[in-house]
């Protein structure tokens, strides 16, 4: 029974970081072209590119690449068997602003022959940039995964749902942050322990390579984002998207304890690096209008004048009610993206979870209604985690990821 | 065969580095000229056989360039890419001496098109 839950999960894990389907069609991204100068929306320029190649970046089938010079990309192309052996198509963009509607030119050029592929146009009426760049890329999948052929060699992969990045987003801070690498050493460490339970020929796996992580198009993506907040006066927008995403989040090195008077039970514990991505929140708060700026080793704060901004008492309340207050909530997820043991950081109590006390908020914001503060930690927060879990349970865990959940969002996870 | 000679004249570098890469792949020799004002230092010293013209572009827009082709090269044909898709404008252009007028995105084959029919070395 014990060898087929470690089969089974050893299986999972390969499946997860082992097998990724070859891609079938490379995407040389260019810059787009910004048709009437528009300045204002002038970062769209290299802001499509970003947005496109985060996309694929999820997709097995395509793999995206910023072609920043068409002659490199083509002597790539022609010198490296692995870019040669597959379809090479170069994305050519525009875009424009008319009335408040977007439009969107998309031209894909097959680098083999030169010929057009596909144009497409998009159009978005609405000034909301998420649903602009969810159209774009939605455009694209229906002319590049047409043309991907189905993958028949490589086994199925199992459909983990993965974060969009969505600009759009008002409040939420919905993301998961993968932890594969986790994964991995927690499968290392329950081969380890469920050895020393059943001794048996040590069968030397065929582990896979370390994962190894893609270059985030994050970062980029973020001073993106910094320069629309230039471009924006809503306060509440800005700090929507200043908490996007700001924490950097690290596993260590799992470790898996046997209980000796409960067999098929184990203590697995781990810890969790916690800090702010502090250049790019530095960079992103510094770009508004700044009333008071404070710093030490440890911390950075801002404060915001309401002669500059309006802070509506709806976002002063809210604000107040921790709506901008995030805790992480950590899920074990099955092959399936189940999540088969989750673990709250955060002062509520619920029987079914395991709610332990330990994060602290590392931004802070306190508003009134002639001020706002922002308080950003600079340190490390380490934070130990330690469950008891069912060997069972254990043995199905195919993946570790870390959601940042406000109050409101905890207690409705609770009550689902 | 003699090649073509083509400037891409186009503030936007990605443009021109696309169309110079598919100039290349159809046996044209491409040269870019990201302004206006390089483009007529380009032309005034070297010798192209058409000229690939942006109309949108800072400081000198395309309408100028041109303007001072036709005055100054008479004989250089001079094909408009624009993402204006106003007949007006393309009209304007046409009667202003250019030899076609280009709709961005540009449509490739269109392109390849106009360069045989308008290139003076083909002429």
């Amino acid at each position: 029974m014990r060898r087929i839950a470690r089969i089974r999960f050893f299986l999972i894990f390969c499946l997860l970081i082992g097998y990724r389907v070859d891609a079938q069609i490379n995407l040389w991204v260019m810059s787009f072209d910004n048709l009437f100068a528009d300045s204002e929306i002038g970062w769209l320029r290299e802001g499509f590119a970003d947005f496109i190649i985060d996309h694929y970046s999820r997709i097995n089938e395509v793999s995206a690449f910023k072609a920043d010079k068409l002659e490199s990309v083509i002597d790539k192309i022609r010198s490296d068997a692995h870019f040669k052996d597959v379809s090479n198509y170069v994305l050519a963009g525009a875009y424009q602003r008319q009335s408040g509607e977007y439009i969107v030119e998309l031209q894909l050029t097959d680098l083999a022959d030169w010929k057009t592929i596909s144009s497409k146009t998009v159009r978005e009426k609405s000034t909301d940039l998420g649903k602009l760049v969810e159209s774009v890329n939605t455009a694209l999948d229906d002319i590049l995964l047409s043309k991907a052929q189905p993958a028949t060699q490589q086994p199925p992969t199992p459909q983990i749902e993965v974060p969009k990045v969505d600009l759009a987003r008002d409040t939420k801070l919905d993301d998961f942050h993968e932890m594969k690498t986790a994964t991995r050493n927690i499968g290392a460490a329950l081969d380890q322990l469920l050895g020393t339970i059943q001794p048996e020929p040590a069968k030397k796996s065929e582990v896979p390579e370390p994962f190894s992580k893609e270059p985030s198009s994050n970062d980029s993506f973020t001073l993106k984002v910094k320069e629309y907040i230039q471009e924006s006066n809503s306060f509440e927008n800005i700090l929507n998207r200043l908490l996007y995403d700001p924490y950097l989040i690290e596993i260590g090195e799992p470790s898996i304890q046997r209980l000796p008077l409960e067999k098929d039970k184990i203590i697995l514990s781990f810890m969790v690096d916690y800090r702010l991505r502090i250049p790019i929140l530095r960079d992103m708060i510094e770009s508004m209008k700044i009333k008071t700026h404070s710093e030490t080793d440890s911390y950075l704060e801002y404060s915001f004048s309401g002669n500059e901004y309006i802070f509506s008492s709806d976002f002063i309340k809210r604000v107040a009610c921790g709506e901008y207050r995030f805790f992480p909530v950590i899920m074990m997820l099955d092959g399936e993206g189940k999540a088969v043991h989750t673990l709250i950081d955060f002062p509520f109590y619920r029987q079914d979870f395991y709610n332990v006390r330990k994060f602290e908020p590392m931004l802070n914001i306190s508003a009134g209604p002639w001020t706002i503060n922002i308080h950003c930690s600079k340190n490390i927060q380490s934070v130990k985690y330690e469950m008891k879990i069912p060997l069972a349970t254990v043995a199905q865990i195919a993946q570790v990821a870390i959601k940042m959940m406000n109050e409101e969002e905890i207690i409705k996870l609770a009550k689902e | 065969m003699n090649r073509n000679k083509v400037l891409i004249v186009d503030d936007e570098s990605n443009v021109c580095d696309f169309l110079s890469e598919y100039l290349e792949y159809k046996g044209f020799i491409p040269e870019i000229a990201l302004s206006g004002v390089e483009a007529i230092q380009k032309i005034g010293n070297d010798d192209y056989d058409i000229v690939l013209l942006d109309l949108i572009m800072p400081e000198m827009n395309g309408f100028e360039v041109l303007e001072w082709i036709v005055q100054n090269k008479k004989n250089l044909p001079v094909i408009i890419l624009s993402g204006v898709k106003d007949k007006d404008v393309a009209n304007d252009a046409l009667k202003s001496g250019a030899v076609d007028f280009i709709p961005k995105p540009i449509d490739l084959d269109l392109l390849e098109k106009s360069l045989l029919v308008n290139a003076t070395n083909l002429k």
